[in-house]
Formats: structure tokens, C-alpha cells, sequence
């Protein structure tokens, strides 16, 4: 479904990822892990287009998109859910999920993808004219995968969705991101939580000062002891 | 008493006509960030506009509306693709001193256009004002403050309510955010930046027959623009009307009971306790016009 071939990406003249290949299919889980700066946000950022400068192909089942601006992008139904969730703080939870859907594509199917997504997080639905900063942590990881949901993604991917939740939060989010990957949804997950991750993972890459150093099935890189070595560096 | 009254209706006309004034600003600042320091020069063009057309075809400024609005919605299109889009990626101080100079060049162009003569139109109904009950009123003010609480109105309406209006606050809030949403941020900035001038656009109508047009009129009004949307909190639009209305209630009264001249000390002095006491301005959101300094 999604390529990269030898994607780098730059802050300024700064270099952050060296020439990785990446390979999603449609209807996977793929984890991407990796010790603290060693590439992960800025891979999601540089497949969407955002905030850094990338050398290298992007490709989207047969077309070429490392051309194209964030928006048009997230058109194709690839969207992030990125670090610290990002709501619109002074806005409803209920204008943050239509604002998902500000894609004429989407908002055409405004109120189904809203029944759905009140259906799957019910706590939304209580809470729809609450203001988003005013939500718990956990409240607003769940606001910020509604109102990804509300755009009908093909492809999803979540920065450290786990970042600050309690752990009760934790298990029903992972729960929610095998159900969405088992209702057709492609997923890219990065997280620092590497054994969580690798659980619910088809496949996962591990990533280390910008350079994929493993590959495998989630199961298989649980076992391989080198994951350690790549995370603690030593 | 009717004395006080009557200069505090006053001062709130005259602020309802501040507030539209800069209102097209505080909504620049808000979604680009960045100050259009030729806010006032637009302000001329528009009356400068205004006039033409008037004189032109003897219409009123109420009609020349229709068409200064969409001449200086195109002027702000412009303006942003020449002038301020080059420059928006680049430090804060580039878009800064690119409509500064902008601003100047307008100022003397007009010079060389227009003359430093001043030019006006003829009052409605020639100059008489309206009774209502011991209140007078001066028909072009009392319109122009009609038509500003419309436009108000109009524009919160349309912030709230439209999706447009909502991508608009959106990126106001979180620009990178409203890109993930498939919001096609650089065109709204374009819209936007015209949007607001079409505003100056409809404020320079309303001001031609209440003051006269010469090619610095723009800094009469300018530092009076930015006070108001300092005051209200940079990028809110309520706050630019509550700010207009401060503004040209402090305006009227000290102009009466000190001195027209003094108007400007006054309103500065209660500038600087909000700022002092309220630094976010009446209604801001905390750290709004830093958001443009630091990113």
C-alpha cells in the first residue's frame, strides 16, 4: 500500500533519517520502534509532508506522493494522529471530529462517521460539547483517533499514542487499534512502548540514529536480542 | 445628563466604525500571524475608491460598496501573492518591513496621483442630523454603525457556523494541526489576507463621508486600529468590537470634556493598563501574539 524508498529527511541542514526503506501493506499492523530521536516522529511526518524536508520516494499504491503538500496527502486517506494529539483546545469536542471530516469526500459522510465514532468511543459522545483542552489525557487521545476516524482513513498513523495515559487507557487503546486494523484499516504505529507495539504488530522496523536496523515479524523481533542492543545502544 | 448620553451613543457609533475598521486586521493577525503594517494605506485606497466612484457616478458610499469591496478584496489578493507570501516562511521581520515599505510607496504614490488635496462627498440629506428623543445623530454615523454591527455579526456567524469559518479557526488555533485535517492551509492565508481587505474595503465606505481622504489618512486611523485589536486580544474579532467601542467611547467623552486634542493620551493611557493588567488584551487567548513572534 505504502513505500518508501530511500527516504531521508532533513530538519534544516540537519540529516535525521538516512535512505529508509519502508514497506506497509494493506491491512497491517506495522510497529515502528526505536530509542529516543532515532527517526520515528519524523518518518510519520515526513510520509504526511509536514514540518521537514524529505529526499527519496513516497509511493501510494502506484502513485507518487513525495511531491504533493500535507492536505493533498491527507486526501488520499493518509492521516496522522501526531505527538501530544494536537486538538484545536478552544473548540468543542464535537467541532474537532467535524473538523475530520473537512474533506468534501469525508464530510459527505459526516453523520455516519459520526454515529460510528460515538459508537466505538462512547466517552466522546458524552462529553461532545466539552471544550477539547479541558479533557483528561486519555479523553483527548481518544478525541484525537475520533477525529482521525472522521476522515475515513485507508492508512492511519499514531505518534506515541500511549504518551502520558493511565494504564487502563493503555490496554483499551490497543484493544481499539487491532479492532480498527480488523475493520480494514491500515496502521503505522510508533511507540516508545516496544513490547506493547511488537504484541499487536504483523511486522515491525527498528530504527536507530535514522537507519532501519531490524526488520521482522512483531513476534519474532519480541525474541531477537539485538532489539535490546538497539535500544540501549550498547 | 442628556449630555453624557448623548456623547456616550456617540462614542459607541464611533466605535462600531473603529471596529470594523480593524477588524480585517485582527483576523490577519489571527490565521497568517503577521501584522499588515500597510493596514492603513489600504484604508486609503479603499476611500480614495470610494470617492472615485462616487464622483464618478454620483452614487453614495453605501453603494460604492459593491464595488470598492471586490476591488480591494482583489488589491489584498495581490498584495499577499507580491508582497507578503515571499516572505512568510522567512523571519517575522521580513513581512514586517515588506508592508512598511509597501506602506510608504502607497502614501506617495497617492501623493503623486491625488494630490495632498483633501477630498470628500456631500453629506445624505444635506447634513441634517436625526432626532430620537433628546438624541441627535448624524445619518452617516448612525449607518456606518449599522453597518458595522451587521458585518460583525455576519462574520462571527460565519466563523462559527460555516466549515470554512470553522478551518479558519482551526488554523488560527493550530496551523500544522488543521494541515493534518486536509486543509489547505496556504490558499486560506490567501483568502484570508483579501478577505480582510475587502473588510478595510467596506470600513473605508463607511469613513469617506465621515472624514475626508488625503494620502496619509491611513496613519489618522492606523495606530488607532492597532490599539483596538490590541486591546480586544490580538486575533479575536469580539474583542476588536468591545476594543472599537472602548476606543470611541473614551474618544467622545474626553473630547468633550477636556479636549478634542487629548483624545489620543486617553486612550493610550487605558491601552496601557490593559496591557499592563489584561496583557492578552480584553477577550485574547493567552499567548496569541506570541504565537507570531516565536514561530
Amino acid at each position: 500500500m505504502l513505500r518508501a524508498n530511500k527516504l531521508s529527511a532533513f530538519y534544516d541542514r540537519t540529516q535525521v533519517l538516512h535512505e529508509i526503506d519502508l514497506r506497509i501493506e494493506e491491512g497491517e499492523i506495522v510497529g515502528l520502534v526505536g530509542a529516543n530521536g532515532a527517526g520515528k516522529s519524523t518518518t510519520l511526518l515526513g510520509i504526511i509532508g509536514i514540518n521537514t524536508r524529505t529526499e527519496g520516494e513516497i509511493w501510494l499504491n502506484e502513485e507518487r506522493i513525495d511531491g504533493l503538500p500535507a492536505y493533498e496527502r491527507v486526501r488520499r486517506a493518509i492521516v496522522l494522529i501526531p505527538e501530544r494529539r494536537r486538538l484545536f483546545p478552544f473548540m468543542s469536542v464535537l467541532e474537532n471530529l467535524e473538523l475530520g471530516a473537512y474533506l468534501p469526500g469525508p464530510r459527505g459522510n459526516r453523520d455516519a462517521s459520526l454515529e460510528m465514532v460515538f459508537d466505538l468511543l462512547p466517552v466522546l459522545a458524552e462529553r461532545r460539547y466539552q471544550i477539547a483542552g479541558s479533557l483528561s489525557g486519555g479523553e483527548q487521545q481518544m478525541c484525537a483517533i475520533g477525529r482521525a476516524l472522521m476522515s475515513r482513513p485507508r492508512l492511519l498513523m499514531l505518534d506515541e499514542p500511549t504518551e502520558g495515559l493511565a494504564p487502563l487507557y493503555v490496554e483499551r487503546l490497543f484493544d481499539l487499534i487491532v479492532r480498527l486494523r480488523d475493520d480494514g484499516i491500515t496502521i503505522l504505529l510508533v511507540e516508545q512502548n516496544v513490547e506493547h507495539v511488537l504484541k499487536v504488530a504483523d511486522r515491525g522496523y527498528v530504527l536507530e540514529n535514522g537507519r532501519i536496523v531490524l526488520q521482522n515479524s512483531g513476534q519474532a523481533l519480541l525474541a531477537d536480542p539485538r532489539l535490546k542492543t538497539a535500544y540501549l545502544g550498547l | 445628563m442628556s449630555t453624557i448620553l448623548q456623547l456616550l451613543v456617540s462614542g459607541i457609533m464611533l466605535g462600531g466604525i473603529y471596529a470594523v475598521m480593524s477588524i480585517g486586521l485582527t483576523l490577519i493577525f489571527g490565521v497568517l500571524k503577521i501584522v499588515n503594517f500597510a493596514h492603513g494605506e489600504f484604508l486609503m485606497l479603499a476611500m480614495y475608491a470610494a470617492w472615485a466612484v462616487v464622483s464618478a457616478t454620483g452614487m453614495t458610499t453605501y453603494t460604492a460598496m459593491a464595488v470598492v469591496t471586490p476591488l480591494l478584496f482583489c488589491f489584498g489578493l495581490l498584495v499577499y501573492l507580491l508582497i507578503v507570501r515571499p516572505g512568510i516562511e522567512k523571519p517575522h521581520l521580513v513581512v514586517v518591513f515588506a508592508t512598511m515599505g509597501l506602506s510608504i510607496a502607497m502614501q506617495n504614490l497617492a501623493l503623486v496621483a491625488m494630490t495632498a488635496d483633501l477630498r470628500d462627498v456631500a453629506p445624505l440629506f444635506g447634513g441634517t442630523p436625526i432626532k430620537f428623543g433628546p438624541l441627535y445623530f448624524r445619518v452617516e454615523l448612525l449607518l456606518g454603525f449599522l453597518i458595522s454591527i451587521a458585518i460583525t455579526l455576519a462574520l462571527m456567524m460565519f466563523v462559527k457556523r460555516t466549515y470554512i469559518g470553522k478551518a479558519i479557526r482551526a488554523t488560527v488555533q493550530d496551523r500544522d494541526a488543521a494541515m493534518l485535517m486536509g486543509i489547505n492551509v496556504p490558499r486560506l492565508f490567501l483568502l484570508t489576507f483579501a478577505g480582510g481587505s475587502a473588510l478595510v474595503g467596506i470600513a473605508g465606505c463607511i469613513m469617506l463621508p465621515l472624514y475626508s481622504t488625503f494620502p496619509t489618512v491611513g496613519l489618522n486611523f492606523v495606530l488607532i486600529a492597532y490599539v483596538v485589536v490590541v486591546l480586544g486580544g490580538m486575533g479575536s474579532m469580539e474583542g476588536a468590537f468591545l476594543g472599537g467601542i472602548c476606543i470611541g467611547i473614551v474618544q467622545s467623552l474626553s473630547g468633550y470634556y477636556v479636549a478634542p486634542a487629548y483624545g489620543q493620551m486617553f486612550y493610550f493611557l487605558i491601552f496601557l493598563l490593559v496591557m499592563i493588567f489584561r496583557p492578552n488584551g480584553l477577550l485574547g487567548q493567552r499567548g496569541a501574539a506570541m504565537v507570531g513572534i516565536n514561530e
